[in-house]
């Protein structure tokens, strides 16, 4: 992966690292071309200016080979020229004796080459047509041509008797010869900066001046119709400075794009990467999305989600917590290694600017900030699902409580039905038998039937006063309209037209002469009603149920006890609720169409009277109302409302 | 024999019974379930006339229980609230007649027709 990442960047560096070299090159063979063709053209002039050179001295040794009569002429014609011509060294007079060329004289006399009595060469030899110009190989052959160790070329002019006329007598008439040392190789080598050599007719080098080697440019010197060749080296001065400066100059913009290139790639790279990852987030999230979706069960929800979250995000531990109505969290949920070390990352659940709990999460490792981000989402993602999921659940509980409310209506129905459908047949039953058979009924049993015609129909009255007043309850239209009553005296006539409905049951009554209370007699008498009636309904045959009425500091308490099994304490709340009915073995022996408690508790409540069960001293059960004494703010909130 | 927890209905279809005067006789009377089955065993009448509503053990699941001993029993069903559904499951049980209460004068007649001869 990271060898490909560079190889765009070694790609554009290879091409760039191309270009740079092959500038570098035509700069550098630019350069040398031109530096070759100015060498050629500088050697073309240095041949030119050789040859010039030699022939201007041959010339001046012609001059005084013309005009040399004796040494002393000669050294006087001779001395100016020494001194005026740049390069000769020596001149000297040399005559013939015994066909051998002796120096006579020299100027300057202390030159070493051309010293008086040195033996040149054979005059035969002498050039008389053409000036002689001599070589080194000459030298090697007896003439000491060194001066000051430098090499040098001698030309020579024959002294003759004959100047013209055929060449014979013109040799026979030699008599001697003005010679030139002359530093050619030094006046060559002073102009050019190479290796120069000078290569005689016959093949022998006359002049080698050792300089820089390089390019060989060979010339060849016309000298007299004799050819010499003249060989300079044009010397390898290596680059131009411009070739230095494109290569440098190539070299570090080449490192500078490649550089620039690079971190263009790597930019772009690093783009893509995080494209990438968001994109996987993005799938993250509408994936863990759209799996909140699939589920209004918290049960099967949050198992999933964990489960799906740690596998996404490679996490160790995932655990959701939620916010109770105190503010303590309490963990709704956790899976993975609770024992797993590392840091715990925890993401708020949030409904709306709320927090309502808490996502948390062991990584295990650092999680980037896109990660984190996502997490986040997430995290809103599920609060809105636990959301919906809570509220599903409490619409179904709703529901679940409506329908329950509907059985319990239907079973109500059902009971008020039976209840009212067997009074009425009681009363019908023994009112036809009355009428039908007076006569075949002795007294007993008339009075028998007619008493239970009573007792029919006063059961009928306190049932349909329940449904009436049940009605009203329902309807939110159960009136109370408290004022100052003799609460004993108002008891009392309640209890009376009970009878029919206490049945077997003795009934115990302790109501003082006078008991002030600040009530409705219409409330009181209903609830008496419905105490007297429950406590007769669940307490067995024969029992005793009290009824008893004292004031106690600032209010009337009636108390209503039974023997019967009494109401465990964990049911005395619930027993006031419309259609609730006790579970006990005793209770389900008994009718009832589960309403009374919920009249009586009604009717104390707006009167004001708090309602209190416990269990009676001998067993059973007690209710304990204490009516106000006086007016209280309810009332009067009552009496304004209305 | 007659099982209604309510007393003023045992009463009543006794008199009743006992007015009619045609031979009928009421063998004996129960307030609820455990009573209705200890009499129907001592007793084994002809005829059962069977509150259905009562506090705790329903007449119909009595009912059924003294069919699963005695398929032949003879049981009338009689209630003061007479549905649809309980008049089909009485007669799944294999109760022979399901009577309202308001019309407590076919009992007789219903008696005779349920009896044994029937």
């Amino acid at each position: 992966m990271k060898m490909r990442r560079w190889l765009p960047a070694a790609g554009v560096g290879l091409l760039l690292t191309i270009g740079v070299v092959v500038a570098t090159a035509a700069v550098v063979l630019g350069a040398t071309t031109e530096r070759r063709d100015r060498y050629e053209h500088a050697a073309s002039i240095e041949a030119d200016r050789l040859i010039a050179t030699i022939e201007r001295h041959l010339v001046e040794m012609e001059r005084l080979a013309l005009t040399a009569d004796s040494p002393a002429s000669f050294r006087r014609a001779a001395a100016p020229r020494v001194s005026d011509l740049t390069g000769l060294r020596a001149v000297a007079l040399a005559r013939v004796e015994d066909d051998r060329l002796v120096v006579q004289t020299a100027v300057p006399s202390d030159a070493g080459l051309l010293s008086t009595g040195t033996d040149l060469r054979d005059a035969s030899t002498m050039d008389l047509v053409l000036a002689r110009v001599l070589t080194e190989a000459d030298a090697a052959a007896g003439a000491p041509y060194e001066i000051a160790d430098r090499a040098v070329i001698t030309v020579a002019a024959p002294v003759v008797d004959v100047v013209t006329g055929a060449e014979a007598d013109r040799r026979a008439s030699v008599r001697g010869a003005v010679v030139g040392a002359l530093d050619v190789g030094g006046l060559l080598a002073r102009r050019w900066d190479g290796d120069v050599s000078l290569i005689a007719p016959n093949g022998t080098p006359a002049i080698d001046e050792a300089g820089p080697e390089g390019d060989a440019l060979d010339r060849v010197v016309d000298l007299r119709g004799r050819s010499w060749r003249l060989r300079l080296d044009a010397p390898d001065v290596g680059w131009p400075t411009s070739a230095w400066v494109v290569l440098v100059v190539g070299v570090t913009l080449s490192a500078g794009l490649v550089a620039m290139f690079h971190r263009e790639l790597m930019r772009r790279r690093e783009a893509e990467a995080q494209a990438a990852n968001r994109s996987l987030q993005l799938e993250r999230i509408a994936d863990s999305g759209a799996r909140l979706q699939q589920s209004l069960d918290l049960g099967e929800l949050l198992p999933a989600f964990a489960v799906a979250l740690a596998t996404d995000f490679d996490l160790d531990a995932v655990s959701v917590s939620l916010l109770d109505g105190e503010g303590n969290l309490t963990e709704a949920f956790a899976s993975g290694e609770r024992s797993s070390s590392g840091a715990t990352v925890d993401l708020p659940l949030r409904r709306g600017w709320r927090a309502v709990g808490v996502l948390s999460v062991r990584p295990g490792r650092t999680l980037d900030p896109s990660e984190l981000t996502s997490l986040q989402a997430l995290a809103d993602l599920l609060a809105v699902a636990m959301s919906n999921a809570q509220l599903y659940e409490r619409e179904q509980l709703n529901a679940a409580r409506l329908r329950d409310l509907d059985a319990l209506k239907n079973a109500f129905l059902g009971t008020v039905s039976h209840e009212l459908r067997t009074s009425m047949t009681a009363i019908m039953g023994f009112g036809e038998l009355l009428s039908d058979a007076w006569d075949n009924l002795d007294d007993d049993r008339r009075r028998e039937m007619a008493a239970r015609i009573r007792r029919s129909a006063g059961s009928l009255r306190h049932l349909v006063d329940d449904l009436l007043d049940f009605a009203r309850l329902e309807q939110e239209r159960l009136r109370v309209n408290p004022r100052p009553i003799d609460l004993a005296n108002t008891v009392r006539s309640t209890v009376d037209g009970l009878t029919p409905l206490l049945g077997q049951h003795e009934l115990a009554l302790d109501l003082p002469d006078n008991v002030p209370a600040w009530a409705d007699p219409v409330a009181v008498e209903r609830i008496v009603a419905n105490l007297v009636s429950n406590a007769a309904k669940y307490s067995p045959a024969g029992s005793t149920v009290t009824v008893s009425l004292q004031p106690v500091h600032d209010v009337a308490r009636l108390v209503v006890a039974d023997q019967g099994p009494g109401i465990p304490p964990e049911e005395r709340r619930r027993i006031f609720a419309r259609f609730y009915r006790l579970e006990t073995p005793e209770s389900v022996r008994t009718r009832g169409a589960g309403i009374g408690l919920a009249i009586l508790h009604d009717f104390a409540e707006r009167s004001g009277a708090p309602v209190h069960v416990d269990d009676a001293p001998g067993g059973g059960a007690r209710f304990t109302v204490d009516f106000p004494t006086r007016p209280i703010e309810s009332h009067t909130d009552l009496a304004e409302a209305r | 024999m007659i099982v209604d927890d309510d007393e003023d209905m045992r009463f009543l279809l006794r008199a009743i019974i006992e007015r009619a005067n045609a031979g009928l006789q009421v063998a004996a009377e129960a307030g609820g379930a455990d009573e209705a089955l200890e009499q129907w065993r001592a007793v084994r009448p002809d005829v059962i006339v069977m509150d259905h509503r009562m506090p705790g053990t329903t007449g119909l699941q009595v009912a059924t229980q003294i069919l699963a001993e005695d398929a032949d029993q003879s049981i009338i069903l009689f209630s003061a609230y007479l549905d649809d559904d309980l008049i089909a499951t009485a007669d799944a049980v294999g109760i022979r007649a399901c009577i309202s209460k308001d019309r407590y004068d076919e009992i007789p007649d219903a008696l005779w027709r349920y009896g044994p001869a029937a």
